[in-house]
């Protein structure tokens, strides 16, 4: 123990008296942590001292305890990986995908989007039917990223329509689109590729953006039976500004969902004023 | 394992140091504590219902449908997290939709599961069954990982899956996904 406190004393305190106590409690640690010995005659700053050290010192130990710990705990993964691989003497595992539930394969192909799975449908008729539920069926999930490789935007928006042709209609109660990638050239203009897709699902009621840039300025061309936006970390901007030269701002807005029964303008400025504080609404919804 | 604190029942129930048994397929007995054990909404449950009973403290909550070595991968995970993971809020629907297509697998966890299929598969059914839901997610999210990258083929072959549709069927399929048809599986590096 170098930290103790006696050793930074400078004050005529007998070292004698201290130091028993001091290794006693650093013996039993944990059982008395405030029990350090502190020298009575110090000023403020000196016992600030003190303690920020010895605070200091014990954070690093946390800090230090909690790294090998994740260092330990990986490496027991490590080895009990090897072992399952070797099956040892208990046999190796012999579970395949089709010794899976129902439930269990839909939560799986959650995980996708709707393009993929269109794949998955063409493995076996099993496959096919869990994909033929409601929650697959009325979900219309699409990663913007699918069509970052084309040249232009409004090539890749108009991929994505004809891509999306057959999978709208009557049954989409939801459409999710969402981006994983930094690079919002193209979904920055999502919103204007997707609507000639939004307008053909006459029974849409929720809209969901996630990571995308969308702008606000669209709620007069959405379905009459749309119930609610919901925006997750996207960036919006104010832009299709009517009659205003200002390129409108751009806003992060971690999450925020917008009630689109009602009167829809009116709704979208009472959700998005507090985000853009200095910008005159009236110019713009 | 040393025995748990047996003094009276009625003191110990409500002390973080509680220990709470577990009895494996096999028979094997585990000892976990409090909190790791409560990440189980199963044994959660179970708990809170004995709580209003008073409980026994030798009381062993039987698994019956987990593995012993599966049990004891899941006991890491489940000691791993207790101790770095914030108590977890059940999450709204739109939270889901990021952890469903947006989030990646924390490192950790994807060394965790650095196993055969088959064992992920065994995890996912004693996570399933456990009701952890994170971690049945974290398996759900590595096997859909594994199948976005492969073609139908490689998909049969791989888990040994029979084209069970007929002609017509398999027609019909592919007339509707036939815009998707020549593009080639997409890399797991453009999530």
């Amino acid at each position: 123990m170098t930290d103790q406190p006696t050793t930074s004393s400078t004050s005529g305190h007998p070292p004698s008296v201290s130091s028993p106590r001091v290794s006693s409690s650093s013996a039993s640690e944990t059982s008395s942590p405030f029990n350090i010995p502190v020298p009575k005659d110090l000023d403020k700053g000196a016992l600030w001292a003190i303690f920020r050290q010895r605070e200091q010192t014990l954070l690093n130990r946390v800090e230090a305890a909690e790294a090998s710990l994740t260092e330990a705990y990986g490496e027991v993964a490590y080895w009990q990986n090897a072992f399952l691989h070797r099956g040892c003497t208990c046999g190796t595992f012999q579970t395949q995908i089709s010794d899976m539930p129902d439930e269990i394969l839909a939560l799986i192909f959650h995980k996708l989007n709707t393009f993929e799975h269109q794949n998955l449908r063409k493995v076996c008729a099993r496959w096919k039917d869990i994909l033929a539920l409601p929650s697959f069926t009325q979900h219309l999930v699409l990663s913007a990223d699918t069509y970052l490789g084309y040249a232009t935007p409004f090539l890749g928006a108009r991929k994505m329509r004809e891509d999306c042709a057959s999978l709208v209609g009557d049954d989409i109660r939801h459409i999710t689109f969402y981006s994983n990638s930094r690079f919002d050239n193209f979904v920055s203009d999502i919103l204007g590729a997707s609507l000639g897709l939004i307008n053909r699902c006459p029974k849409l009621e929720h809209l969901t953006f996630c990571r995308l840039r969308v702008i606000a300025g669209w709620s007069n061309w959405l379905p009459e039976t749309l119930k609610s936006v919901t925006i997750i970390n996207c960036t919006v901007e104010l832009a299709l500004s009517l009659g205003d030269d200002d390129d409108g701002d751009l806003i992060a807005i971690p999450k925020l969902t917008v009630d689109m029964t009602g009167d829809r303008e009116e709704n979208i400025r009472r959700a998005l004023v507090p985000y853009f504080p200095h910008t005159a609404f009236h110019n713009y919804v | 394992m040393s025995t748990a604190a047996s003094s009276s029942t009625s003191e110990t129930i409500a002390e973080p140091g509680l220990k709470i048994k577990v009895s494996t397929k096999e028979g094997e007995v585990f000892e976990l504590d409090e909190k790791v054990a409560k990440m189980s909404q199963v044994i959660r449950g179970i708990l809170e219902d004995l709580g209003e009973q008073n409980g026994g403290d030798d009381s062993v909550l039987p698994l019956t449908q987990v593995e012993t070595r599966i049990f004891r991968k899941i006991l890491v995970w489940l000691k791993y997290h207790a101790g770095h993971d914030k108590e977890e809020a059940p999450k709204a629907e739109e939270d889901e939709i990021i952890a469903r297509f947006c989030e990646e697998i924390p490192e950790w966890d994807q060394k965790f599961l650095n196993v055969d299929q088959a064992v992920i598969l065994e995890i996912m059914l004693a996570a399933d069954y456990l009701d952890i839901k994170k971690l049945r997610g974290l398996c759900c999210k590595t096997v859909a990982n594994i199948l976005k990258t492969k073609t139908v083929e490689q998909i049969r072959e791989m888990y040994g899956i029979e084209n069970d549709f007929t002609p017509e069927e398999e027609e019909e399929i592919r007339k509707q996904t036939a815009w998707c048809e020549d593009e080639p599986p997409r890399q797991g590096s453009n999530h």
